[in-house]
């Protein structure tokens, strides 16, 4: 078992792949096949803001990793996210948080978030480790994460920051940046790594592996980010 | 409909809910599934001194549990759905997913899955959902619509004693088409 990088896909992605990307900062996204045939991706925008749009409209801007399932668990996990996104008109959206709660999971019954006592929510690389985790597929072990590491802190800060000043009330939420706050210093689970964990044939994948196959995917996405501004001047 | 259970105690104990019981124990999930089928939570007495969760919050969030996994009461009014499951809607979509295997028309048919299920376990309808897994014939199903199955219904298996029929079948249908390993393989997992 290795890594293996020929899951990295450009063209003819399978029924369920997990993206990222960089926009104004690192994410991570679930693409996966709707019932009518065109891809779609379903993300954590924000506080409160799950997204399911067309993938076609998009694909530049992500780079798409193939995880190691069987086909079959791939196209009932399709259906799974389908359900997600339906069911999350059900309630008041996913909270916006740092930490990764490993008793955070949406309930497979229903694609309903469940939330213990303790947990604040979940971020977009949290979101698609929890749906696959919670369908039965894990994709990495988060028990395996170090301490933060300072590009983290950093990180988290800055993000505890737009969420009490976003200029955008819409997206402005500062009791939720109060209790975010309180979890600056929590590991964190890169978007990028999340990703890196699909690169693996053993799932699901431990830190070290993560964290390498992330840093060869933030290179390749930088490299991809260049290209597409280039073309844009050009 | 029956009126049933009027106060619920939610402790640490995995025991699924007696149907008509007015005590029951169980964890969050169980108290997540007593919810959906039709309790109403009016007041919580969060032990273990955990007073975060007062009633407001748990009403205020009807989709999002937020519950300790120790030691949790609630005193609930409500119905337990005890109805009887209606057979002719299982034959029918069952026959829907058959076909629309048969066509190849996986991802409807998945989605037939998630939506039957789904909307059967929020309203309670246990019994439905056993009912049809105890009729669902996996030798007719894509083996992408049988994970489907075994997926939706991984945290409510113990309220589903037919589950495990259904996957022991579905595991020796698969034995024979793509032998005994992959069969584990793939559904294994889903035990």
């Amino acid at each position: 078992m290795a890594t293996s990088y020929r899951r990295i896909v450009t063209k003819n992605l399978s029924e369920v792949d997990v993206a990222t990307a960089v926009q104004d900062g690192p994410h991570a996204a679930i693409v996966y096949r709707s019932a009518e045939g065109p891809l779609k991706i379903l993300h954590l925008a924000w506080h409160r803001d799950l997204r399911e749009g067309d993938f076609a409209s998009q694909h530049e801007r992500y780079i798409c990793v193939r995880p190691n399932l069987e086909r079959d668990d791939s196209v009932a996990l399709a259906g799974y996210c389908r359900r997600i996104f339906k069911g999350s008109a059900r309630h008041n959206g996913i909270p916006y948080n740092l930490r990764y709660d490993l008793e955070t999971r949406f309930d497979p019954d229903t694609g309903d978030l469940i939330l213990p006592s303790e947990a604040s929510g979940l971020n977009c690389a949290t979101f698609v480790v929890q749906v696959f985790r919670s369908s039965g597929n894990p994709i990495l072990d988060g028990t395996s994460w170090p301490p933060p590491r300072p590009k983290d802190i950093e990180r988290q800060r800055l993000l505890v920051d737009f969420m009490r000043s976003n200029p955008d009330s819409r997206h402005r939420n500062p009791e939720q940046a109060d209790i975010m706050s309180r979890e600056i210093g929590c590991p964190r689970i890169r978007p990028e790594e999340v990703a890196g964990a699909c690169l693996e044939d053993d799932l699901p994948a431990r830190f070290d592996k993560c964290e390498a196959n992330g840093h060869f995917l933030a290179g390749l996405l930088a490299a991809k980010s260049e290209r597409l501004v280039l073309r844009e001047f050009a | 409909m029956s009126t049933a259970a009027s106060f619920i105690e939610v402790s640490n104990s995995a025991l699924p809910l007696p149907r008509r019981s007015p005590r029951s124990s169980g964890t969050w999930y169980d108290f997540a599934v007593a919810r959906r089928a039709g309790f109403r939570v009016i007041s919580c007495d969060a032990g273990r001194a955990d007073t975060s969760y007062p009633k407001t919050n748990v009403d205020a969030t009807p989709s999002i549990s937020r519950t300790r996994s120790d030691a949790v009461r609630f005193e609930t009014v409500g119905e337990w759905n005890t109805e009887e499951p209606n057979i002719v809607t299982i034959v029918e979509i069952l026959n829907l997913i058959y076909r629309r295997s048969e066509e190849n028309d996986e991802h409807r048919a998945v989605d037939d899955v998630f939506d039957f299920m789904d909307d059967n376990l929020l309203a309670g309808n246990f019994r439905a959902c056993d009912e049809t897994l105890r009729l669902a014939q996996p030798s007719k199903l894509l083996p992408s619509v049988v994970v489907s199955f075994l997926m939706v219904t991984r945290r409510a298996k113990p309220y589903l004693p037919s589950r495990k029929d259904f996957i022991d079948a579905a595991v020796n249908d698969l034995a024979l088409k793509r032998g005994k390993e992959q069969a584990e393989k793939l559904l294994g997992k889903y035990r």
